[in-house]
């Protein structure tokens, strides 16, 4: 088990080994390079930068290094800590990063959140309750749900919100808690505003995993082990519950690093359309300004945080699934 | 219903119910099964065995109605008569029975468990649903069942998975499960087709001494006469939703009356005979959607018909003493030569309108 967890683990490193080189190839692709970028912005300013001093910033920064010693430097000073300096906001790329990574991080994990609570018990229900009113009724705004892009949605809830309610649903805090530092105050006033996200975010995946959902535990309802467990005298709810619907789960959770990444890559456009303080309007402007270090730790940042949710969703699998956990045994 | 009966079934007939109106699937089914005996249920396949079985516990799935007919159950200590068929299927009548004094093994012991849990803890489950027993008491409980299905080991094996036993365990710990609360009627449906023949053998011969140690009555299904001679005491052919004869097993295989049980006999393979090619019945059962009027075996009967079989269903009726049936039918002089007395207490019943002219309106 314990065996198993490492080599879960050291899998995850080497894909991450992987993407960083990706990230990194990401951000020597713009042609010129730093120092290029540099001598460019001090030229606007009227200042003018001889090759050599030009060359001097090279070697300093190492540029004039072989690629793979490059992407040593720049990898050894990710992990620690160090992601590059940030050409547009003037500071470390780790600062830029650090003040929208928890709003991220919180409008992902309420996603999951939301994804999850409505799902299993409606999937539950509609399985229970196969083709009637209610059924059918979920079954189309799933269809709605998942037919509809998130920017399209967004929108519509902009919209929707400023027409009725007269107030913006863009962003994610009052206009007065704006600019406060965090605070229990402006923390309360985001999960406020933050379910208008949430629900774009969310809801394609909620639609999938009811379907999922409902479809696993309509199979695992006709198992033989269903009627055996009801042989035993146990009340009809009791043994929903405890066999088929803990069955059904399984795959509901093993899709959990999926949902992750699908919610990820939902979010920069989300947070563009509805202007969120988040790490998807900076994810687009540093990649229209070519801004490639915030960019490339961008990238990395999204990326571990869905090979993390991957082998979280593997961990839970094993600790589900004894047959998972002791073929992982035998292996 | 008999004193010393357990179970009665009477006239039950079971309806699949669909969109336009409903399909019979049992048609007046009767049966009794008596104290600490094996009575079979034998019949080919899709003529109704599990559907019967599972409503003796009113486990029928989606769909499937008990559409009339009575199934009387009689508490073995306090003697109290319930109406099964009356009840509502999670009433909490019908759950006290369930596992506790009516329990069921079935065909598939690779699918009744569930994977998720290990064997002991729902072989516990059923313990604790019915005894006011404390968690180790049911282990306790658990580990000793398992030790008498046979189980090697049975202290570390309460703490497995289902996966981790082969297909006999497995049979063996669903046994288990199934006499944990000492029923006094086991209802096993075909409880050893999915196994390999050697391990056939075990589970019955296994069966058989816990019936013998633990007296519950036993409802053994199979739609394998052979394996019927071994087990049973009593033996029920069916057909199509029906009993069509039904007697002591050793009248079942000496005068056999029923064409269909005939031929259910000669299609068992014979050690020592060689055959040409395995002989089995011809013609196929009728689907539920061409149930023949009359008799519903008349599809198939090779027999000199008579007006009846194309207009009535017959009775199932006990064999007329001596003299009566003599100047009846090709299949009652048969009898008559064997001398078809009941030998046991158990009549002999056929269903059959050679056998039973009707005399009588
Ligand atoms: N849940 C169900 N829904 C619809 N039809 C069913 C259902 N269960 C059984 N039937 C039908 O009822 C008839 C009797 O089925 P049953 O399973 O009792 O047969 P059986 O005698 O047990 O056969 P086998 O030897 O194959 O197990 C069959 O025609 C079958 O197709
Ligand atoms: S009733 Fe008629 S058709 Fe049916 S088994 Fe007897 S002889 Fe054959
Ligand atoms: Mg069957």
């Amino acid at each position: 088990m314990i065996q198993m967890i490492i080599k879960r683990m050291v899998s995850a490193l080497a894909m991450l080994t992987v993407l960083s080189m990706i990230a990194f190839v990401l951000i020597q692709l713009p042609p010129g390079d730093y120092a290029d970028a540099y001598a460019g912005k001090k030229s606007q300013g009227g200042a003018v930068m001889t090759a050599e001093q030009i060359e001097e910033i090279r070697d300093k920064l190492g540029l004039n290094e072989p690629l793979y010693i490059q992407y040593i430097n720049w990898a050894s000073d990710f992990v620690q800590g160090d992601f590059g300096y940030s050409w547009e906001y003037h500071r470390p790329v780790i600062d830029v990063v650090a003040e929208r990574m928890p709003v991220t991080l919180t409008l992902v994990f309420m996603t999951l959140v939301f994804t999850y609570f409505i799902a299993v018990p409606m999937g539950i229900y509609c399985a229970l309750r196969q083709y009637s009113i209610g059924d059918h009724a979920i079954s189309l705004l799933g269809y709605i749900g998942l037919a509809i892009p998130n920017f399209m949605f967004a929108l519509i809830l902009l919209y929707l919100s400023s027409v009725f309610w007269g107030t913006s649903a863009g962003g994610l805090f009052s206009p007065v808690m704006q600019d406060a530092p965090w605070s229990w105050e402006k923390f309360k006033d985001m999960m406020a505003h933050i379910w208008v996200p949430v629900v774009v975010l969310g809801t394609a995946g909620t639609a999938f995993q009811i379907r999922t959902m409902r479809a696993t535990l309509l199979d695992e309802l006709n198992k033989m082990y269903v009627t055996a467990a009801r042989a035993t005298g146990m009340d009809e709810r009791k043994v929903i519950m405890k066999y088929p619907v803990r069955m059904a789960l399984n795959p509901v959770v093993s899709t959990l690093g999926w949902e992750l990444t699908n919610i990820i890559s939902g979010a920069p456009i989300v947070g563009v359309v509805m202007s969120l303080p988040d790490m998807g309007p900076l994810f687009l402007n540093s990649l229209l300004n070519q801004d490639m270090y915030l960019a490339g730790a961008l990238v990395m940042v999204y990326c571990i945080l869905v090979i993390l949710g991957t082998l979280i969703s593997d961990l839970l699998l094993m600790l589900l699934d004894p047959r998972i956990r002791m073929g992982a045994m035998k292996a | 219903m008999n004193q010393n009966e357990l179970l009665r079934v009477e006239e039950l007939h079971i309806s699949l119910q669909m969109d336009k109106g409903s399909l019979p699937v049992v048609n007046g089914i009767s049966f009794g099964l008596k104290k600490g005996q094996i009575l079979a249920l034998v019949g080919e396949s899709g003529c109704g065995k599990s559907v019967t079985s599972l409503s003796l516990m009113r486990l029928l799935g989606k769909g499937l109605e008990i559409s009339g007919g009575q199934i009387l159950f009689r508490h073995p200590e306090s003697g109290d008569v319930t109406d099964i068929a009356a009840l509502g299927s999670n009433d909490k009548a019908m759950r006290k029975l369930r596992g506790d004094q009516i329990a069921m093994i079935f065909q598939e012991p690779m699918s009744s468990f569930s994977p998720l849990h290990t064997i002991g803890e729902q072989i516990m489950e059923v313990v604790r649903l019915h005894r006011k027993v404390s968690k180790l008491d049911a282990r306790k409980r658990a580990i000793e069942l398992l030790d008498k299905v046979g189980i090697a080991d049975p202290a570390q094996a309460v703490d497995r998975y289902p996966h981790e036993f082969s297909g006999g365990q497995r049979q063996r710990a669903m046994i288990a499960r199934a006499l944990a609360c000492d029923p006094s009627v086991l209802v096993a449906d075909e409880p050893t087709t999915a196994l390999d023949v050697t391990i056939q053998a075990q589970i019955l011969k296994l069966l058989k001494d816990l019936q013998q140690e633990m007296g519950m009555a036993i409802i053994f299904i199979t739609h394998d006469l052979g394996l019927v001679a071994q087990m049973a005491d009593e033996v029920a052919i069916m057909y199509m939703g029906n009993v069509v004869e039904h007697g002591a097993t050793r009248a079942i295989f000496k005068q056999p009356q029923h064409p269909y049980t005939k031929r259910l006999l000669q299609a068992i393979p014979r050690l020592g005979v060689i055959q040409d090619k395995l002989q089995s019945i011809e013609g196929s059962v009728p689907n539920l959607f061409e149930r023949p009027v009359g008799c519903a075996f008349n599809t198939r009967c090779t027999e000199q018909q008579r007006d009846a079989c194309q207009q009535r269903l017959p009775a199932l009726r006990a064999i007329e003493p001596l003299g009566l049936v003599a100047q009846q039918g090709t299949a009652a002089v048969v009898s008559n030569d064997v001398g078809v007395v009941n030998s046991s207490d158990v009549i002999h019943s056929v269903a059959c309108h050679l056998i039973h002219t009707e005399a009588v309106a």
